[in-house]
């Protein structure tokens, strides 16, 4: 049977020639959002390496001067970094707080992006030689007992790193580049920007990303505690900090509110006060949504090719059997059963979608080679390929028996007699 | 002649019901979402209340200040108010200067805390000439107000709603950041498409210490973005050039960090994407263009093999119609330009619903394609340039759809066509 299908295909060529070349285009392009689509999923559903549940992010203000309550320049004995301290410790006061803590430009899903060039002290590797540049959170030691940060052997970050001066906690990717493998990377020294300062390694976390669409970077975490607390706070100014509160349970906006409102006096120091709060999901959103819309960009560019694969197809299939109802007329005077032609037809449509999979291996042979796949954030693995390949096949498969499906009915219900007439 | 096209078309259309219509559809759905693509651009372009005059609009985006000793100090970043007042405010070239520098902040009333956050334009009176705003009641903030540094805010209606239920409470006062700022006007709120002029709240930014007397990197950086608005667009260069001037005096005042204003970008330059946050890049018609035509191509192309093989179809069915008009003596231009004219009417039905389409299609996309919050209006939507993209665009759906298969029938031999010889 497959062999006469090919070859009335091949009677037909001309306007075959057309909608095949639709079918290799569409499953060519299909197939390739249908592999981003794998990659952003996969890469989506892996570990974070940190928790936000329940966490709210306290937005600092600094009092114009013509506010009440201003405290001028000569009536003002404190810091920045006191200030800050102090708010902390009033806010963690509050039964309601789980725990309290501060980072600059490093919170999750904050846009912070600051860069500190880092090598090993003793590391005989190619970064000893030269300064990389590695992404750098600086976060006051809470951050990692509030985010729930682990080390990668599955202790707590927090108790490794509480009461340290000048120290750092480092990524399995940072560790992994720094010493390959090699054991005790704990204690080790690191030397960081140009000058001949160096930190102690206190940790190595398990592997974070900075969201759910990333793979993870080499990155290391500065604590800011003792000096380093103060000069950063300075540096920056109070007000800059990103304020994180884990609170005990979960809480609707209102009763954040609420409890902001009940907090009173208590969120002002000096001239730095809490504003307002909002949930770090927040910012989460903001910060996945360009992916989202990437996706949703692609899913319609999809539909419109599912739409259009619809459309020609029920169009040459249309056109096809009014020129061919001579040809059914045919066989159903010969005694071809209606199922036994739909099946023809459907048989028809699926070859022709079938004879475009040699050339989109090909094609997909080549992206391979020219390296045009993501394989940053994934692997090319069988079950990569597998599940792209059928999916995109499946949905174009599927396009196509609903595009026949309507000409089909037409044609299998027309009476011999009547299909005879047009031969 | 053509008539007789018009009606032959038509007839065809009602012959062959189904395959127009996935004609039809087909195009229309193409070209909507061509559209879309155009109307993403033209939003970003093109000018509606408050920002009628873009193109009479030029942009700071941001500045440099890098430092005269430390070579590794250097900053791209917004300006100070120093660098306002110095070096665009006593401008002689443009119709108007404004500065704005835009927070967030809770908006309270006096006997109330609220926590509801919104956007606060910190600016200049200079803003209420550049940006033609709707004042549903009162009035903008004065140039007294704005020397004094007086607490005076200008809110939206949407806002004076939620805050009082009403939109007139011009004289009441609102609370943000402890300070309380008397109402001077209502304005009608702008879409969110309207970037530079979008806020809730407007204030004189001499009423906020903090942003004022910048001394960050040697009180060259700081918070504020500008906007230009000239006489006419071909007053651009000597405004440039008048600018550049202002910043090399600005120089002359030996501070620590030299000012430096890189881009003043134009609408087209902020439509295509140009951009001066973290280093500043310009970008033109042509690297917009090596982006955008793949999409738009692949958009066109494809529908054209749906379309080219209904008609190559439909086409091969008259062959011996076409085989006889040519043994009486039709050219092939003739015959040529019939089968590309009667195709223009279904191309033509179809790119007619796909301006309705993308419209459609806009608004229930909008969360993607725009953004969630921004209000598209009429003003936005339907200028002149849709309708030219649209033509524009059907016919070259239809050139290259159709142009093929009436090639082909053209050139046919004529005993071939009478005979309808399937081999050729």
């Amino acid at each position: 049977m497959i062999k006469h299908i090919l070859k009335i295909m091949w009677n037909q060529r001309r306007t075959n020639g057309w909608i095949f070349a639709e079918l290799l285009i569409v499953a060519g392009v299909l197939w390739v959002m249908v592999d981003t689509f794998w990659v952003d999923n996969r890469t989506y559903h892996a570990p974070l390496g940190f928790d936000i549940e329940n966490v709210w992010r306290f937005k600092l203000g600094k009092l114009n001067a013509k506010a009440p309550g201003y405290v001028v320049d000569s009536l003002y004995h404190s810091s920045d970094p006191e200030d800050l301290t102090q708010l902390m410790n009033q806010i963690r006061q509050n039964p309601e707080v789980e725990d309290v803590c501060v980072t600059f430009y490093s919170c999750p899903y904050s846009n912070g992006n600051s860069w500190r060039p880092v090598k090993p002290v003793d590391g005989d590797t190619l970064y000893a030689k030269t300064m990389e540049s590695f992404q750098m959170r600086n976060v006051t030691p809470e951050y990692f007992r509030l985010f729930r940060i682990q080390t990668n052997d599955g202790g707590q970050v927090y108790d490794k790193i509480k009461g340290r001066h000048n120290a750092i906690v480092i990524t399995p990717e940072m560790a992994e580049g720094f010493y390959h493998g090699a054991p005790n990377i704990v204690g080790r020294r690191v030397y960081h920007s140009e000058n001949e300062q160096t930190s102690e390694i206190a940790a190595v976390s398990t592997s974070i990303r900075s969201n759910e669409y990333e793979r993870p970077e080499a990155s290391f975490y500065q604590c800011l505690e003792g000096e380093i607390f103060n000069s950063v706070v300075s540096g920056f100014g109070a007000e800059r900090a990103e304020f994180c509160v884990r609170m005990k349970r979960a809480y609707t906006q209102d009763e954040m509110n609420r409890f902001l409102d009940g907090m009173g006096d208590r969120l002002t120091v000096n001239n730095l006060y809490v504003y307002g709060v909002t949930p770090i999901s927040y910012f989460r959103e903001g910060h996945l949504e360009y992916y989202e819309r990437e996706a949703s960009n692609k899913m319609s560019l999809m539909a419109f090719m599912l739409v259009n694969v619809f459309f020609g197809i029920i169009g040459t299939f249309w056109l096809r059997m009014q020129n061919r109802k001579g040809e059914i007329g045919l066989r159903m005077a010969l005694g071809a059963h209606r199922i036994t032609l739909q099946r023809y037809m459907y048989t028809e449509g699926l070859c022709l979608l079938a004879l475009t999979l040699p050339l989109i291996i090909i094609f997909a042979f080549n992206m391979v080679y020219m390296d045009r796949l993501d394989t940053y954030r994934q692997p090319l693995t069988a079950m990569r390929f597998l599940v792209t390949f059928g999916l995109t096949y499946l949905l174009m498969a599927a396009m196509i028996c609903i595009g026949i499906w309507f000409p089909v009915r037409k044609a299998v219900r027309l009476a011999p007699a009547e299909a005879l007439h047009y031969e | 002649m053509f008539k007789q096209y018009l009606k032959q078309a038509l007839q065809m259309l009602k012959e062959n019901r189904l395959t127009s219509v996935i004609s039809i559809l087909g195009t229309a759905l193409s070209i909507a979402m061509i559209l879309v693509v155009v109307l993403q651009f033209q939003i970003r372009l093109v000018g509606f209340r408050p920002e009628s005059n873009r193109d009479r609009m030029l942009y700071i985006l941001g500045i440099r200040a890098d430092s005269q000793t430390d070579p590794n100090n250097r900053n791209s970043t917004a300006m100070s108010d120093g660098v306002v007042k110095e070096c665009l405010y006593p401008l002689q070239t443009p119709e108007s200067v404004t500065a704005m520098a835009k927070d967030r902040s809770i908006v309270s009333l006096p006997n109330r805390r609220l926590f509801e956050e919104y956007v606060i334009c910190y600016t200049d009176p200079g803003f209420w000439k550049v940006f033609d705003f709707h004042f549903l009641s009162g009035k903008p903030f004065t140039e007294a107000d704005f020397s004094s540094g007086l607490p005076r805010a200008v809110i939206t209606n949407t806002l004076a709603r939620k805050l009082f239920g009403s939109e007139e409470p011009v004289g009441k006062e609102i609370e943000m950041g402890y300070v309380s700022y008397a109402v001077t006007g209502v304005v009608k709120e702008p879409s969110r498409a309207a970037g530079s002029a979008y806020s809730d709240v407007w204030v004189p930014y001499t009423s906020n210490t903090n942003y004022v007397n910048n001394q960050s990197c040697g009180g060259v950086c700081g918070n504020f973005q500008a906007v230009i608005l000239a006489h006419s667009s071909g007053d651009f260069d000597a405004i440039r050039a008048e600018i550049k001037q202002a910043v090399a005096r600005y120089n002359a005042g030996g501070r620590d960090f030299v000012l430096g204003i890189n881009y003043i970008f134009s609408r087209v330059d902020v439509a295509l994407g140009s951009n001066d946050m973290n280093g500043g890049i310009q970008v033109g018609w042509l690297e917009y263009l090596t982006q955008k035509v793949p999409l738009l191509l692949f958009l066109l192309l494809v529908p054209t093999l749906n379309l080219t093989g209904v008609i190559q179809s439909s086409v091969q069915k008259r062959r011996s119609e076409m085989g006889l008009r040519k043994a009486f003596g039709a050219t092939k231009g003739r015959l040529l330009t019939q089968v590309l004219c009667e195709n223009l009417i279904t191309t033509m039905i179809g790119g007619i619903i796909g301006i309705i389409l993308s419209v459609v299609l806009l608004h229930l996309c909008k969360s993607f394609l725009l953004s969630r919050e921004m209000v598209i209006t009429f003003e936005m939507l339907f200028k002149p340039a849709l309708f030219a993209a649209a033509l524009f665009f059907t016919l070259l759906l239809n050139l290259l759809s159709a142009g093929l298969p009436a090639i082909r029938i053209a050139r046919e031999q004529i005993v071939d066509a009478l005979k309808d010889n399937d081999n050729s």
